[in-house]
């Protein structure tokens, strides 16, 4: 348990010292996505550990899963919108 | 202590870890809102939000990531420590999981103070562009409802941990249920950063 914490721990820094060189390079619209990227799999990371979803029930990650889908709808909707305007 | 409605204590866990992630899920819908609305401030202000987001200082942003996320390491630790009986342990790292909150606190409003001092904030004595200003509109928005989350968070770490210390709960419920608030939060500054702190391309 204290050993994956840390890893995680450490995992995260590293993602953060990633995304901090990466945006040094001036990659533009790459590099907010890769950025974004990034920022997912840290979330993915504390959320997976630190939140326990690794040993929750079905339900629980259902929930937290629920408000991703909903803000997909928003996005999709909201850019589909003001694409075709 | 099982409440009378629960029939066993991993039901009550499991009824309070559902309610608590609705509760996180519409704080993540609160949010994702303020994100698709920058999202399309971006798009049609691009080079604008480029060159405001050379203002931050990505550094300090760096280490407030460093901070929020240590401060998550710590919490996670605490939440163990609760669910193990050891109150005192867990009080302790709630402590320091508190102490870190208001370090990251200090420095965003030291950033805060800067960015007043140097005309970034929105109105009629703003410098810059309509873009830019736009910008720093959803920067002091965004971050500043963070602050007010993390600031709810820190209070709330301090209630429980002077109750974990003098009279602690039969279970670890209340330490778990805060420590899955505090990750999100940390989790949305993963998100914050980047989007605010570095998307200027330098010259």
């Amino acid at each position: 348990m204290i050993f994956t914490y840390w890893m995680v721990w450490l995992v995260l820094m590293l993602l953060l010292g990633l995304t901090v060189w990466l945006s040094s390079l001036s990659l533009g619209m790459w590099g907010t996505l890769l950025a974004l990227l990034i920022a997912c799999i840290k979330a993915l990371l504390v959320a997976v550990f630190y939140m326990h979803l690794r040993h929750s029930s079905g339900l629980i990650r259902l929930a937290a899963g629920a408000a991703l889908l909903w803000i997909t709808f928003l996005f999709a909707l909201s850019w589909a919108d003001f694409l075709s305007r | 202590m099982i409440e009378e409605q629960f029939e066993d204590l991993e039901q009550q866990q499991q009824a309070y870890s559902l309610g608590m992630w609705i509760f996180l899920a519409s704080e993540l819908m609160l949010f994702g809102g303020l994100f698709l609305a920058y999202s399309l401030g971006r798009f049609t202000h691009q080079t604008e939000f480029a060159q405001a987001s050379l203002d931050m200082k990505r550094m300090l942003g760096a280490l407030n990531t460093a901070v929020l996320l240590t401060s998550s390491t710590v919490m996670a630790f605490a939440v163990d420590r609760g669910e193990k009986g050891n109150w005192k342990g867990a009080a302790r790292l709630l402590l320091i999981t508190a102490f870190l909150g208001l370090v990251f606190l200090g420095i965003k409003g030291y950033e805060w103070h800067e960015e007043f001092l140097h005309f970034k904030v929105p109105g009629p004595h703003f410098q810059g562009d309509a873009g830019e200003q736009l910008f720093f509109f959803f920067y002091f928005t965004l971050t500043g409802l963070h602050a007010f989350h993390l600031s709810l968070g820190v209070l709330a770490v301090l209630t429980c941990a002077g109750l974990a210390r003098y009279r602690p709960p039969a279970e670890g419920s209340p330490i778990m249920m805060l420590g899955l608030y505090w990750h999100l939060v940390d989790l949305l500054w993963f998100f914050l950063y980047p989007l605010l702190y570095l998307i200027g391309t330098r010259p």
